[in-house]
Order: C-alpha cells, then structure tokens, then sequence
C-alpha cells in the first residue's frame, strides 16, 4: 500500500499526516508539486493543509495548476482515493474535482478552535461506521466558508455527500453551531463516487488521546482498510 | 544616527574621517536595539549558568538541555516601533523575525507565544492597532506553520501611543546537530540566502532607537515587509541543511542586516570578512551599496560554508525554488569588515570597533516624582460589592482572550496538550516528553514599583508553569521601557533589571535569552510626554518529570474542597482591582517574598507528585475572587466560599481577600477523601494555607454573608471583555 502526503511550497500540515499515518504503521510519502509522474504507483493521495504557495492569489488555486493536480482527475477516475484536508478541500474545489468553493470565513477572521461534527449518512467508505457519530475535532482557517448553489446543494444530498456538517456537542445543527458562516454548516463533502472525501476540519489533530480526541482516526483507519 | 561624542570616538579610533557608507553602518550598530549599549552593563545582575544550559545569552536562542540528547531554543524579541506605525507588517515581521533567531542555531520552530499591549479599547486607534497587530501575528505565524499557543494581553492608556508587541519562539534540535552564529575559519564562505534584498528596512534599528513623535509615520520605509512564505521556504531549507551537518555557522539578517550578522559573526569568531557587494540578490537593480549593507529586508540567512560543503549546500537551495542564493564573500583572518562593489572598496572597518567600539554613554537615573510623592490609597468600602465583582470580569486585562488566539493555528504540528487559555500551554514533543511555556508581565504592578514588580512578574510567571504540574527551567526577558536618556525613565529600567535579577538568582533560574526595547516614549499631538509603564515581559520554560504531573486549571469535580495556599496582604497596589474599578494604580504593591514564594511552589509540587490535586490555578491578574472564576467557568462549577478561612495578613479587609494581587498563592481542589492527607502534608512543609469553601453542582459563586452570583452571568462578562469591543 503507498499513500502519498503532498508537499506544495507553504505546505504545512504534511508531517502531522504522517504521523497519524505512521501510528496505524503505515509510512506516507512526500508527494511534491511536480512530481505527477509518480502518480501511478500511489494507491491513495492525502492533500494536506497549511498554505500552499501561501495562498497567495486565492487559498489552492496556484497549487491547482500544478503538474501533479493536473493529472488528478485521471487518478481519481481510476478509483483511486483522495483525501483533502482544509487548504487541501480548498485545492480539491479549485480544480473543479469536487463541487462548490470555500471563501472567505463569516467572520472575516482566521478561526482555529475545537468545534463538533455530526457525520452523515456517506456514499464513502471512508465514513464507514461513523453514521450520526458526533466528532470532536479542530479547525483552523481563513477560507472555510464552503458555498454551492443550490441545485449543487440539492445533488449534494441526493446522493449523500454531504459527509460532515458543524454541530454542536450534542449534534444539534445550528446557526449557532456554524463556525465560518458555511451553506448547511457543510464541514465536509464527497464526489459522487465517494473515493474523494474533501475536509476543513483536520483529523491527523484528532488522532491522538494526548491531544484531546481521537475522533479523526476513523477515516485514516477506513482508508487503510480498505488498501489493505 | 550616532552622536557627535560616537562620532569623535570612531574618527579617533579609525584614525580618518568614516565615509558615508561607514558611518551608516556604524549608526545601525551602534544603535541602543543592537549595542545594547545603555543595558548590557546590567546583564551581570542575572543568573546565567545551570547544570542543563546549552548556549546563554549572545546569539539568536539560548538553549537548554532535557535529556535525550535534545535541545530546546527559546527566544523572546520586541517589535515594537514598527508595529505602533504599520501594525499588520509591523506585528508579522517581529514573528518572522524571533523565528529566524531560533533557526539560527539549528532548532526546528515548535511552537510561538506573543505579548501584546495597547490603549483602552474604547480608543478607535488601539482598536485598530490591536486589530491588525492580531492579523498580523496570525497571517504570519498560521502560515508557517507554527503553533501560537499562549501570550498575554494589557490595554491602559498608557499604551495609546506607543504600543507593544514581543514575540516568543521555542525550537528543537539534536545535541549534535546545533549551529552556531560563528564564522570562526578563515577561507569559508559567506552565503546569503532567502529572500533578495531590498530598500525595506532601511534605518529600521535607527527607528527603533529614538521616541516615537508625530513625524514617526515618515519612517514607515523602515518598517520591513514580511513574505510568510518564503519564511516556509527559508525554515524548511535551513533544517534541511542542519540535518546534513553542512553549516559552520549560521545567523539571520534582522535588525542592522548584513552590517550586523557579518560583524557579529566574525567578532565572535576572531576573523574578518571579505565581501563583494555586487553578488547579493537585489530585488531593486539601482540600490546603493550603503543600502544593500544596512537593508533589513526579512527571510534572509547567512551560512558560514566550508568550500567542501559548498556543492552539497547549493544541491539543496536548488530544490527550494523560491530561495536566491549568493557566495557573497569569504571569512578572513585580518579582523577587519571590507566590502566592495564591482572593484571599488566601499567600507573597511575593524570588527571589533563596530562590535565594540561605541563609549558606553553616561547615564543618569533618579527615582520619578509620582514614585517619590507616593501616597497610600484608603480602599472606598462603600461600593456595591456585587457590581465590583461583575465589572472586574469585564475588564479586558482580566477577561477572555480568546477573540486574539482563536485567530491564530493553536494545533499545528500536533503537539498542543494544553492551548492558549490556560496558566501555561503544554507541548508534547516526539520524545514523548513534556513542556509547558508562559509569556507574561503586569505592567501596572512593575510601574508601581519597578524592582518588587519585576520580580513578581517572574514569580508569577513561574507559578503558572507550576499550576500546570511543570518545573521551571528557563527565562528569556524582553524590557520594554522608556528613554535611557531621562533619568526616571532609565531608574525604572535599572530597578526592574534588578529585580530579575533577584529572581533569578533566588530560583537558581538562568536568563537564557532576551531582548530590550528603550525609547518606548512619545510627546503627542499637545506636547505632552507620553511614557509607556515599565513592562519586563517574562517567558518561562518548564519540564514535566512525567506527563503524569500534568494538572488541569480548572475544577473538574462537584463537593471538592477549595483550599487556598499561601497568604493575602493588604496589598492592592498595582492590583487590577484599583485600576479597573476606581482608576487609581498606586498604593501598597504585593511584597516579594522569596520564602513564602518556595513554600508555595513545594507544596503544589509535592501534593501534585502525590496526586493529591484535582486542579490547580495561580492567583494573579484581579486576585483570589477571578482565579477562582476562571476555574469554574469551564465545567459550569459552582463554589461556595467562607472568607474568614482565607489566610491573611493583618489588617486584611473583605475586599482584600477578593481583589489583592498577592504573590506566592494558588487555588486548589481536592477531594473530600484525600482532605486530611492533604492537610497533613500542608503542615509538614510549614505553608499558610485555608480551606476556603467547596465546589457545588449549582453553578453559582456564592460568597457566605456577602454575595451570590450565577455563574453565567459572570461568565458572560469575562467572555465578552474583549469582543464587545470588536464586534
């Protein structure tokens, strides 16, 4: 099994993948921007957070153009799966593999806090097991406020992939509840297929008891499962 | 720019007249931001040495040694001029900056603290200061990808105009691995590498060095720019090149530019420098030679290489594509500065002189008059003492902070225990070791009395690592204060000096690293001088024995006792209390007392080894009644408390024992069954002590015979201290 971690320049997040990764003993590997050749022999592709190409321009629309994005679709067409977290939902959304965008925060501040998600029934195995389970799990970010018309709402939902939406601690789904001002307080969508699971909260920082939950856990666990 | 005294020195010392490019240099290194000139005759006053310390103060971290052959780096700078005239680049550049101290020396940033004061936030101009200083930090240090996982607050008036910023890194390294600011080998090679260079920053440690007045904002070409990015860049290129063992030494252009980082690298190692001007990168094609030596353009390092090493380091800056990179000259062994463009010799001075060289200016100090005609202040009984309580909770410096640190990354790196909020963060490192680390100060308590103020802000700042179940193992210091010129200012630096010193020395504590930030003075628009308070910013590093130690600060259980340790004075001066309340900050300030101070850490030690505590809190910032609040506001507790129980001083009043900022004491919560052991240990080691009250399901704070308050209500006021004001 090979499961890819990209690496854009202003990447930050990469080494927090691998960990959570390398504590169900499976060692990630840095995927770099121009390395889209190596594409083929990866069985799965995590697109970690932080700020690539500083989110300079707009957050993951350079990283977006790069070779190894580029070639995404094909990868994701073979069945293959991909994972993106925050800046990486961000990057996902941008290159038009999954539907909608992520702008800027209601509160036009950068928000890092603990919040709660309620994960919905999924057409992805990488919500296995997980159906109305309530997470606790951090955010951290200026882009977060995920939009989509509603015609792409009503989709959405028509073939489950609204796969994680904010809620509070007892999975109550409010306004109240919504941390970035997101449609439907969406935390978190797949494609249709269900092999591309698009994310702003991060589970690698959910991985671990030492740091207050490890909820996240579940979808590296699927995802390695399921490679197996 | 230097005096006409410096300016007698240095033609008498060269033996001719500087040239224009000379003289530049020489006005950036001797300025007060890098010679330290009026401060660095005090340094003796701290404790500098301790069994671990790695490197003490002088380079860009000091270093402390945790076992495992690993290293810790802390470092602790000011930004605080830039900051008061472009407070977004101003505030994003100082982080920038503190993190390229600490790469210096091979550590890997882990983790960022930052202090941060202001004007009343009824002011439109400190709330757009705070603002922008808050999204500075944020946008710089979210992008880097370090966690900022603590800091502190303060808003007064004093503030309005010349506000303050300090930042802290902490880092890691392997034993082997550390990098030092040193170009010790003659024959190796200078390269610069990072961002180009160009005219931002010009006289920006010129800036730093002088009061701030209404034609300040002139200066705004000397406040640098910062490209967080590149930062990345820059950060994941030097760890790369730690790791492959290929520096000989390292130091980042900050304050001062190449001026500074060549001549300090070479005074340290005996050498002289060689460089060709013409080689470093510009990102302006006409800039001046003088300009490319004193540029502070940011996200720059200069390695020392050895000409083995130079084809493995240059392999490596190639794969960073944002990364220039330049041979700029060689480390020589005649201890003189030369640097030329294309052929044409541009400055020739001897290392030592620009290190060295400047005189140590005379400096006067004598005690200020409102310290001198101080008077004692007689507490007004007759409030309401219900509304006293609700408004402390409201006051910005007591209440929630979490409008500034929601704003920025707390878990990156996935090492946070213990965020932003608590007495002190916790990190986990890879080693599955432990740390806690605090950044704090009180302004009005250090103005009140400089000495016994300073060294109660160390104090507390050392409690709070103890409060999270941690040892003290280090400090870093930043002096913020006013001008060195006028002599109640420099009186105010010199006793403050002192009283870190006595802690440290009292605690066996090393000061390991810091910085000082003078001239934080202005005379406003209506010719009125305006001076900051004093403010010594302390950050502490503490070690867990083991992550078993680790104690919560707020209670976690219903029918605990709360016991108090250590005694309340009569002591309200400095305390937030007078200040917040009744608008008045002298009176009586909290006594030091090294003593009760021990007693006290023993105790939480001991009781906490034998897992005796539920939770833990160090009384500080608005005294016994907002320690307590905070520890309830969590898990809605509630507390029932009896004040006649509250170890006290004589002649100790009700609103003493709520409101007194008293050293040396904590709250603690233990359960009813562990109540005698802990009672028993308490009189063994000879500490004041009180049960106080016990904790309740009914979310209320209940004062027996004097008031009761719901918890929401208070708990609304601490939240909204500082929102209600930006929102």
């Amino acid at each position: 099994m090979k499961i890819g971690v990209t690496k854009f320049p202003g990447t930050n997040n990469e080494q927090d993948v691998l960990r959570a990764l390398s504590s169900f003993g499976v060692e990630g590997v840095l995927i770099y921007e121009k390395d889209a050749d190596k594409l083929k022999d990866l069985n799965a592709l995590i697109i970690a957070g932080g700020f690539s190409f500083g989110d300079y321009l707009r957050p993951g629309v350079i990283a977006a153009k790069t070779a190894i994005m580029q070639e995404l679709p094909k990868f994701v067409e073979q069945g293959n799966f991909v994972i993106g977290i925050c800046n990486g939902f961000q990057i996902l959304c941008e290159t038009g593999i999954l539907p909608g965008v992520l702008t800027t925060n209601r509160s036009t501040k950068f928000v890092s806090r603990w919040v709660y998600v309620k994960i919905n029934k999924s057409n992805s195995v990488l919500l296995r097991n997980s159906e109305n389970k309530i997470w606790r799990i951090p955010i951290a970010h200026f882009d977060g406020n995920y939009y989509a018309t509603n015609s792409q709402i009503i989709e959405l939902k028509k073939k489950n992939q609204i796969a994680l939406q904010y809620c509070d601690e007892k999975g109550v789904i409010s306004e109240d509840s919504n941390p970035n001002g997101s449609v439907d307080n969406i935390a978190g969508i797949t494609n249709k297929e269900g092999n591309v699971l698009g994310l702003m909260p991060h589970p690698e920082r959910a991985s671990f008891n030492y740091l207050g939950s490890e909820d996240g856990r579940t979808i590296f666990q699927n995802l390695i499962e399921e490679l197996k | 720019m230097i005096s006409n005294e410096e300016y007698s020195k240095l033609i008498q010392e060269l033996g001719r007249e500087p040239n224009f490019a000379e003289l530049n240099v020489i006005g950036a290194m001797w300025s007060e931001h890098i010679s330290y000139k009026s401060s660095k005759r005090w340094f003796s006053l701290f404790k500098t040495t301790a069994p671990y310390l790695a490197l003490g103060i002088g380079e860009g971290a000091g270093l402390i040694d945790i076992g495992d052959d690993l290293l810790i780096g802390l470092g602790l700078e000011s930004h605080n001029h830039p900051s008061a005239i472009e407070p977004f680049q101003g505030a994003a550049t100082g982080v920038g900056g503190i993190i390229r101290d600490i790469i210096s020396q091979g550590c890997k940033p882990i983790a960022l603290l930052d202090s941060i004061r202001f004007g009343n936030l009824t002011s439109d101009h400190s709330k757009n200061l705070f603002e922008n200083v808050v999204r500075g930090i944020s946008s710089y240090g979210n992008c880097v990808g370090i966690p900022t996982v603590g800091g502190e607050a303060e808003f007064d008036p004093v503030f309005e105009n010349n506000c303050l910023v300090n930042a802290m890194c902490i880092g890691v390294v392997k034993k082997d691995k550390v990098v030092r600011s040193i170009a010790s080998t003659p024959g190796h090679f200078f390269l610069l590498y990072g961002a180009r260079t160009g005219r931002d920053g010009i006289h920006g440690v010129s800036f730093a060095s002088k009061d701030l007045d209404d034609k300040s904002e002139s200066d705004r070409p000397a406040v640098q720019i910062g490209d967080p990015l590149m930062e990345k860049a820059l950060i994941d290129a030097t760890l790369e090149l730690v790791e492959k063992g290929l520096l000989s030494g390292l130091q980042d252009l900050g304050g001062g530019g190449l001026s500074c980082a060549i001549s300090e690298m070479t005074e340290k190692g005996n050498t002289g420098a060689l460089i060709r001007l013409e080689d470093v990168p510009l990102r302006e094609y006409d800039m001046k030679p003088w300009e490319i030596l004193i540029s502070e353009s940011q996200e720059r390092m200069l390695a020392v290489v050895s000409p083995k090493n130079i084809a493995a380091v240059e392999e490596v800056l190639k794969k960073y594509d944002l990364l220039t990179y330049s041979i700029i000259g060689e480390v020589t062994n005649n201890s003189h500065y030369i640097a030329f463009y294309n052929g044409e010799k541009i400055i020739d001075l001897p290392v030592d002189l620009i290190i060295n060289g400047f005189p140590e200016p005379e400096r006067e100090f004598s005690i200020p008059d409102y310290i001198r005609s101080k008077k004692e202040y007689t507490i007004p009984n007759q409030g309401n003492i219900k509304d006293e309580i609700l408004k402390i909770f409201e006051s910005p410096n007591v209440g929630s902070k979490e409008w500034i640190y929601e704003q920025y990354d707390q878990h990156v790196q996935t090492q946070t225990v213990i965020q932003a909020g608590a007495d002190a963060a916790v990190l986990r490192l890879d080693n599955g070791k432990y740390i806690a680390l605090t950044l704090d100060s009180n302004s009005f308590a250090v103005y009140c009395s400089p000495y016994t103020g300073t060294a109660n802000v160390a104090a507390e700042a050392q409690r709070n690592i103890v409060a999270v179940g941690a040892k003290p193992y280090a400090v870093v210091d930043c002096l913020n204060f006013g001008n060195p010129e006028k002599p109640d200012s420099y009186w105010q630096f010199v006793e403050s000096i002192k009283g870190l010193g006595r802690f440290s020395n009292d605690f066996k504590l090393p000061v390991i690293g810091g910085n000082v930030s003078l001239y934080n003075e202005t005379v406003n628009k209506e010719g009125k001088r305006e001076r900051i308070n004093p403010t010594p910013t302390i950050g502490i590093i503490g070690v867990f024995d083991s992550p078993d130690d680790l104690l919560a600060n707020n209670f976690v259980n219903q029918e605990s006792k709360i016991i108090q340790i250590g005694k309340t004075g009569k002591e309200l001066g400095g305390s937030e209390y007078l200040r917040y309340c009744f608008n008045c900050i002298m009176s009586d300030v909290p006594t030091y007392d090294e003593k009760r101070e021990k007693k006290s850490i023993e105790a939480i030690t001991q009781l906490n080894k034998q897992k005796l505590i539920e939770s833990c809190h160090d009384i500080s910032n608005g005294g016994f009644i907002v320690a307590l609040g905070e520890m309830m506001f969590k898990n809605k507790i509630g507390a029932k408390i009896n004040l006649e129980n509250i170890p006290s001083d004589e002649g100790v009043e009700t609103r003493h024992k709520l409101f007194s900022e008293t050293s040396s004491r904590f709250i603690i919560e233990v359960s009813n069954e562990k109540l005698k052991q802990v009672v028993n240990l308490l009189e063994t080691i000879g500490v004041d002590y009180g049960v106080v009250g016990h904790t309740t399901k009914e979310p209320v704070l209940e004062i027996e015979n004097l008031v009761s308050i719901d918890i929401e209500q208070l708990h609304s006021n601490w939240k909204n201290a500082i929102v209600k004001y930006m929102e």
